[in-house]
């Protein structure tokens, strides 16, 4: 990670040269209380991550399905499609987002 | 149409925490009559009935804690003085220390919010503020906290939000970065680092990692040449551990160390310097999200209302009130940093000759105008041109800054470069 205390990095172009001091180290303090913006800022992640969640879980439950499909059941061209277009659907995001607009255009 | 906008390939904002113009900017006005800042005569009545001036003795750590007030019942009581809510009050910006009394009761304490910078402290903010455009009105886009103020920047509103509180993205308008993918082009939000992540948690949920990066990356992508058209940059929110060892947080949020934020705001300036090319063909807004309830003697302005479906009940106000989004915050620090920006220039404000006003959403407006440069809308399929040109009323409302880029470049070697000793 680039330190925010680094200095001013050297360059071939001359520019005017205005010293500025050096900022204390003691300014650092991980015990210091979280304020209001720092707390809000947990939460709305904590939400987000909510939000992760549930989509993973859905996911997941469907992959559980496609993997416990017993694939004798599959016999015909058609069969073999719509399976492939789920597990396609799982692995690439974007498709599943794609087949989802299709969905909703098609009502 | 000018060479520096005719140059023009990228813009960056960097928005930092929670500092009044005032407090960082208005001691100026000693050297340079144009500045809208402070002259010495500025005050605030306390809660014993005494006249509190504004003094220079503001600390870059360890003065304002607790963290000064700033939701929106808050910053309505810094603005209007007490005044109850209803028809004929006026605002006077003679509520600060009356508003910083509460939160401790404690009388001396509530009159540090009085309490500015004198130049020298900040070297980097004054310095650039000195060289390149400096706006003397610059408003927060709410009277209230951090959540709602970015998301003007984002998107142009806050949705009716004036607080803190989690929204979820339900249009009709799409975030600035997602205008600028529509549009064939490139836009980042750069986050500090993980620990310090980001502030725009809605975007976050949408479009990770499509449009996010660290300022690793940004670092990274200035050297190389590879800057998006459009990138916001957020400081480190916090203190915490990294490989590297310790990192300070550099947002200037109170209390944390102003200088580290001086460091942070050179580095972001140093990054585009360093690469020539890049120099020449890039605007840097270095501007504050809102003022953390510091005093400012500037009345924010009237603005035009925000859509119709956006105003904020009284319940979701908690200040009595309702709102329509139909008056700017309190004034922030704002700089363009360009070498087409004509040396030392004063941007007016809304109280003075040839006035005017600014706020965040100016930004995603003037994004839109460059990309507009050479973009054009009517190649996007119907559905997409409409998400594209959405905005907001205030967003629509809003005045942008691109009309700065001069025809003149200012020479490399009169242009400031901070070394820390």
């Amino acid at each position: 990670m680039a330190k925010a205390t680094a200095k001013a990095a050297t360059n071939s172009r001359r520019r005017r040269v205005v010293p500025i001091p050096k900022p204390p180290k003691e300014a650092f303090n991980k015990d210091r209380p979280a304020g209001a913006l720092l707390k809000a800022q947990a939460l709305h992640l904590r939400h987000g991550l909510a939000r992760y969640v549930q989509k993973v879980a859905r996911h997941l439950h469907r992959v559980g399905e496609l993997l416990a499909k017993d694939l004798s059941t599959i016999k015909t061209e058609g069969d073999v499609s719509e399976y492939a277009r789920q597990v396609t659907a799982i692995l690439h995001m974007k498709t599943i987002k794609r087949a989802a607009k299709f969905k909703q255009a098609a009502h | 149409m000018p060479a520096g906008l005719d140059n023009l390939k990228h813009i960056v904002v960097l928005m930092m925490e929670n500092r009044s113009f005032d407090h960082m900017l208005g001691a100026l006005m000693a050297q340079d009559k144009r500045i809208d800042g402070l002259d010495g005569t500025q005050q605030n009545p306390d809660t014993q009935g005494a006249m509190v001036p504004v003094q220079p003795l503001a600390e870059f750590q360890g003065q304002l804690d607790p963290d000064p007030d700033h939701h929106f019942p808050g910053v309505d009581l810094q603005i209007f003085g007490g005044a109850p809510p209803g028809n004929g009050r006026t605002a006077n910006m003679q509520g600060f220390v009356k508003s910083y009394f509460q939160q401790q009761q404690d009388v001396n304490q509530s009159h540090k919010i009085m309490y500015y910078f004198k130049p020298d402290k900040l070297p980097v903010l004054t310095g650039l503020a000195t060289q390149f455009a400096v706006f003397n009105g610059w408003f927060s886009s709410i009277p209230g906290p951090t959540i709602c103020n970015r998301a003007f920047a984002h998107y142009g509103t806050s949705f009716g939000q004036v607080g803190m509180n989690i929204f979820e993205w339900k249009g009709p308008y799409l975030s600035i970065y997602e205008r600028v993918l529509l549009a064939g082009r490139t836009a980042k939000i750069y986050y500090y680092d993980g620990p310090s992540s980001t502030m725009e948690i809605v975007n976050l949920l949408k479009n990770q990692p499509k449009i996010f990066g660290t300022f690793d990356q940004f670092l990274a992508d200035c050297k190389s040449g590879n800057l998006p058209d459009y990138s916001f940059v957020e400081p480190n929110y916090n203190d915490h551990d990294s490989d590297s060892g310790a990192e300070i947080a550099s947002d200037q949020h109170p209390d944390h160390h102003v200088q580290h934020g001086e460091i942070f705001i050179n580095n972001v300036y140093n990054a585009i310097f360093n690469n020539e090319d890049l120099w020449k063909s890039t605007a840097l807004l270095i501007v504050y999200d809102e003022h953390g309830g510091i005093y400012d003697h500037v009345v924010p302005p009237d603005c035009a209302p925000d859509d119709d479906a956006f105003a904020a009940s009284a319940d979701r106000t908690e200040a009595g009130f309702a709102f329509k989004f139909d008056r700017l915050g309190v004034r922030v620090p704002a700089i363009l940093v360009s070498p087409w920006v004509q040396k030392n220039i004063v941007i007016p404000g809304p109280n003075q000759p040839n006035g005017r006003k600014f706020d965040h959403a100016s930004i995603p407006a003037t994004v839109m105008k460059f990309i507009l440069k050479d973009f054009d809308p009517n190649t996007l399929s119907p559905d997409d041109r409409k998400k594209f040109l959405g905005q907001s009323r205030r967003e629509q409302a809003a005045d942008t800054f691109l009309d700065l880029l001069t025809d003149n470049m200012q020479p490399d070697d009169d242009i400031p470069s901070f070394v820390v000793q």
